[in-house]
């Protein structure tokens, strides 16, 4: 009898184990290039100093309060959106709101990219200021932000 | 580390749910058959658990009471059946046949898994915050549903630029264990279930197939999903995209399992269940669930009223959910369509994004087509009505993004992986079931138990 394996037997072994050790290979090639992209990008969009920053910053304010944001990097630009819902995501279960012409909202969140006067800010936008929050950050109590002559509200 | 524990329970309390079903009760081989069972309750357990979470808030509790309720009721339950049910005599499934390096490739699966697992701990060790969507969508939400009273803001209109017309099975997954361990916003949680889910789905698939096929064409399988860097990427990137794929694979595994035993009830309850989860886990969902009750309807004909009865509870929800909860979106114009360079440019993106599944030398359809070569399809084939929901849905992508109200290349560009992912494991299933079955030649009839049905 003839145990010599078959063309085929020969053929599937070939293709399975040439799959196998193309997947193995190119699941080390996804390991070297997970540790690279680790080491180089690290929390981008800096979401977790605001979810730290705000962790307790917002004790005081009802979970169920419409809280508002203004910035003075407008929400066309990209650092400026991402700075809205990492916000966002931050400032959680609190519904945090971009400001618009007509937006109402018991409490707001200023996010500002350089260092600036809160009482002053508050003042320029009709709001009252209540604490600093960290993170270039401030908290403020109003019912109506109004537009500030020297920054633009998105 | 307690809201990875509530995940643990519900995943615990949907394995007792599965076994006591008596769905995989039977298989071979054994420890195929007890796979099946895990994975299948990491599916149904933490979906059921997040539907019924929602469901409770909605209907009045608080997120505390809702956590701890739609994790004890369906646990005590599943417990309850488990010891009561009065076991029902299966007949044996017989065992298939196997190729002798059926456990080479099972070591070379683990060893996937074990660079993937490190590959994955290293990138939520950088960003535990998982990438855009992960924090801006469905961690926001669940942060909603945990929150006190304040799950009608994942649903709010405010969060116009997000979605919130999306359904809630992921965020809620991830908010009722937050909820659950008074710990909300600990990014364990999210980590873990990604961990869940995305090992999960290669088991799972593994597991299917060895009952299925061969031992050899599972660990295969498993092994060229685990090592697409697609998968790598979107697993580390804690979407809910991983999670649909899964309870995707997870519903056409129960269907092909419940053909092969002349469409055994359980598992198809299971299948509809999966199917519905499906569908509360993302808008794709949606159309897979109706493509998938299409495709179970004209194969089992009146015999599919077991899936249908398994799907309508979290079917119902998530209906109700849409009618009466979600904010509309218009995401699709249909006057886009008459634009046949948009067509075009749809087609080539999906292209580019097949490519991106993994470099050319480890691409996971390029894999499967070097199996189908080098190994050949058996004939006769019995199940290719399965291949047809993943197909469809992938069109059905297509045609979405055809229609787009957003900008196209950005749409085309943030999308084609995440639709790829999502078909991917069940094309996988799909593929290699109808490899040829080891050792016969290519005329020999199927195995027992995967006979062809045959029409009345």
């Amino acid at each position: 009898m003839d145990h010599s394996p078959s063309p085929w037997g020969v053929r599937a072994a070939a293709g399975v184990a040439a799959a196998a050790a193309l997947s193995l290979f190119g699941a080390l090639g996804n390991y070297s290039d997970t540790s690279l992209a680790a080491s180089q990008y690290r929390d981008p969009y800096h979401v977790m100093p605001r979810v730290e920053a705000l962790a307790t910053a917002l004790g005081d304010v009802p979970a169920e309060a419409t809280v508002g944001y203004f910035s003075d990097v407008p929400f066309s630009d990209p650092s400026g959106s991402a700075a809205f819902f990492a916000t966002q995501y931050a400032a959680a279960p609190h519904l945090l709101i971009e400001a618009r012409p007509g937006a109402r909202a018991d409490w707001w969140i200023g996010g500002f990219s350089r260092p600036v006067d809160y009482p002053a800010e508050a003042a320029a936008h009709g709001l009252s200021f209540v604490r600093d929050l960290g993170g270039g950050m401030a908290l403020f109590r109003g019912a109506y932000l109004q537009s500030s002559r020297n920054e633009e509200a998105h | 580390m307690p809201g990875v524990l509530i995940l643990l329970l519900a995943t615990a309390a949907g394995w007792l749910a599965v076994s006591s079903s008596g769905a995989c009760r039977g298989l071979r081989p054994r420890w195929a058959a007890c796979l099946l069972e895990a994975t299948f309750g990491a599916a149904i357990g933490p979906g059921s658990v997040s539907a019924l979470f929602f469901a409770l808030q909605w209907a009045g509790l608080d997120a505390r009471t809702a956590a701890w309720a739609a994790l004890l009721i369906p646990a005590v339950a599943a417990t309850a059946f488990f010891y009561l049910r009065e076991p029902i005599a299966v007949a044996e499934f017989p065992t298939p046949p196997d190729w002798r390096w059926s456990r080479l490739c099972a070591s070379a699966f683990a060893l996937a898994l074990v660079l993937f697992l490190a590959g994955f701990s290293t990138a939520a060790s950088a960003n535990p915050q998982g990438d855009w969507d992960a924090w801006a969508i469905w961690n926001l939400r669940a942060r909603f549903l945990a929150g006190p009273g304040t799950w009608h803001n994942a649903v709010s209109a405010e969060l116009s630029r997000t979605h919130p017309e999306y359904p809630l099975l992921w965020s809620g997954v991830i908010g009722q264990a937050w909820a659950a361990a008074g710990d909300a916003g600990n990014p364990t949680v999210p980590i873990a279930a990604a961990v869940l889910v995305s090992t999960a789905a290669p088991l799972l698939l593994a597991a299917s197939l060895a009952v299925l096929h061969s031992s050899a064409a599972g660990w295969l399988a498993a092994l060229i999903l685990v090592s697409s860097a697609a998968w790598w990427r979107q697993s580390q990137a804690l979407y809910a995209d991983v999670p649909l794929s899964f309870l995707i694979l997870a519903t056409l595994a129960a269907a092909a399992l419940a053909q092969a035993r002349n469409w055994h009830a359980p598992a198809l309850v299971l299948s509809g269940l999966l199917a519905s989860l499906a569908a509360w886990t993302k808008n794709e969902g949606m159309l897979f669930f109706v493509l998938c009750a299409l495709a179970v309807t004209w194969a089992a004909r009146s015999q599919s009223l077991p899936w249908l009865a398994g799907a309508l509870p979290v079917a119902s929800l998530t209906a109700a959910f849409k009618l009466f909860l979600a904010p509309p979106a218009r995401l699709f114009d249909p006057a886009l369509l008459a634009d046949a360079g948009r067509a075009f440019q749809v087609l080539n993106g999906l292209s580019a994004g097949v490519a991106g599944l993994g470099p050319w030398a480890a691409n996971p359809i390029l894999l499967a087509v070097l199996l189908i070569i080098a190994v050949g399809l058996r004939r006769p084939v019995n199940t290719p009505w399965l291949l047809v929901p993943p197909v469809a849905l992938l069109a059905g992508g297509a045609v979405v993004l055809w229609g787009t109200t957003n900008d196209l290349a950005w749409q085309i560009g943030t999308t084609r992986e995440r639709l790829l992912i999502q078909v991917l494991p069940a094309l996988l299933l799909g593929l290699c079931l109808h490899l040829r079955l080891p050792p016969q030649p290519l005329s020999a009839p199927a195995p027992a138990g995967t006979q062809p049905r045959r029409r009345k």
